[in-house]
């Protein structure tokens, strides 16, 4: 009989790579294996990719949805949390997002021309969210991605900001 | 010391409802909280700390992982261990389930192959968390939807052997019993009639969303008439305990939850003689 720890790791390949192939061996036929699992596969997916969304509004906003969800879909295959608390969750997904070029189809001139001025109408959150993303995008538009790739979130404001 | 354990039907207060529960007070037993979601957040905590001077609390949490392999996240534990010296709730429970693969956390409650090598490690589980909670522990019976060939106890069985090996005790999720019961093809009742009911400390109810041939345990709906049906025959069983109303997505307003709780305590006091009642609400 397999070791639990093995069965574990390769549930764990399922639920975040979608790789089913050696747990499957491993459950019974006696329900519907396949539609459960994927049951599992999704709880996991649809709940970060959520998470980061609702983390990252601003970006949302800017970028629009299909593409953070898709960006988001790809971190959490390569990054899956490390801690229960989800809303600490994610706080690399700015670096990661820094890998990706800069989608041609969003929004993000318009968007950017109506936040000027209206820096103190958001609350923290937003604000820094919103700063990440325009430190993003020039630095994709660059293709400089030191301060992203090298740096925290909050070293990368802080140097925006000349501290 | 814990807190008095309150009778009657409780709700989950889930951020949505925090300002509003802290500003009406809504008329109910008992308030539950996963504490993954205060941990985070030191504005919730402050509230939630002041509601539990008024309301007796009971803490669920989704991050013990007392089914991995590699173990409990012992981090984790501590953090939870500081909540529950501030809050004092009544009970603190988890799952039947694991989450946490090495150093990573899956954001799921995954399944078990029921067996003696599970349970082994199971119980060094429980122990430790109880160890380090220096509290009992109750372990609450998951929403399956898969079963694994090497599974050779069934889940009432392995549920009283953690308790006889551990002096962990029980949390009766009666919709999940009966999303399993669908699930898995068997029934439901003998289920409940499996279960060790002296053990039992809490029961929860939950909505469940129809899939394919499989029922998903969302706690996205309002509790459906079979699950009803079935806590009505649980509290015939196990008596008056202590009854959650769970419903973390798409989460309804207020009063939605507070008239589901009353729902449940009019059925638990149908169920029950008149003296039954009254004695388990004394």
């Amino acid at each position: 009989m397999l070791a639990l720890a093995d069965i574990q790791l390769f549930f764990r390949n399922a639920v975040v790579t979608g790789d089913v192939a050696h747990i499957r061996a491993l459950l019974s036929d006696a329900t519907d294996p396949e539609n459960g699992l994927g049951i599992h596969r999704r709880n996991y997916e649809v709940s970060l990719v959520t998470a980061l969304l609702t983390k990252f509004p601003a970006t949302v906003w800017l970028a629009g949805t299909s593409f953070v969800t898709e960006a988001a879909r790809d971190f959490i295959r390569h990054h899956p949390p490390q801690a229960p608390c989800i809303a600490e969750y994610g706080d690399e997904f700015p670096r990661f997002l820094a890998g990706f070029p800069v989608p041609t189809a969003c929004r993000i001139s318009e968007n950017s021309r109506s936040l000027n001025g209206r820096w103190d109408k958001y609350p923290w959150r937003l604000r820094n969210d919103v700063l990440l993303w325009r430190i993003w995008q020039r630095s994709a538009r660059t293709n400089c991605r030191t301060l992203c790739c090298n740096c925290s979130p909050e070293s990368v404001i802080a140097k925006h900001r000349g501290q | 010391m814990a807190s008095r354990i309150p009778d009657g039907a409780g709700i989950g207060l889930r951020l949505p409802h925090l300002s509003e529960v802290v500003a009406t007070r809504p008329d109910v037993g008992w308030l539950e909280i996963h504490p993954e979601n205060f941990l985070a957040n030191a504005h919730a905590m402050e509230l939630l700390t002041e509601l539990s001077k008024t309301y007796p609390v009971s803490v669920h949490t989704v991050g013990i992982s007392v089914g991995s392999a590699s173990g409990i996240d012992r981090l984790h534990v501590k953090r939870l261990r500081k909540l529950v010296d501030r809050i004092d709730p009544f009970f603190v429970s988890g799952h039947l389930a694991w989450s946490t693969f090495g150093v990573e956390y899956l954001n799921d409650l995954l399944p078990l192959p029921l067996n003696t090598e599970t349970l082994s490690l199971v119980v060094r589980n429980i122990n430790e968390v109880q160890d380090t909670l220096g509290r009992c522990y109750l372990v609450e019976n998951p929403s399956s939807y898969i079963g694994f060939s090497s599974t050779t106890m069934g889940e009432a069985e392995f549920l009283s052997e953690l308790v006889v090996r551990t002096g962990c005790r029980l949390l009766c999720d009666v919709s999940n019993a009966y999303v399993s019961a669908r699930n898995m093809a068997y029934d439901p009742y003998h289920y409940i009639d499996s279960f060790l009911a002296d053990a039992i400390a809490e029961v929860h109810l939950g909505g469940y969303t129809p899939e394919g041939n499989l029922l998903i345990d969302t706690h996205a709906a309002p509790i459906a008439d079979p699950a009803w049906d079935l806590f009505e025959y649980a509290v015939r069983r196990f008596g008056l305990k202590p009854t959650l109303i769970e419903w973390d997505n798409e989460i309804p307003s207020l009063v939605t939850l507070v008239n589901e709780a009353a729902r449940a305590e009019a059925i638990a006091s149908g169920a029950l003689q008149p003296e039954e009642y009254r004695a388990g609400a004394s």
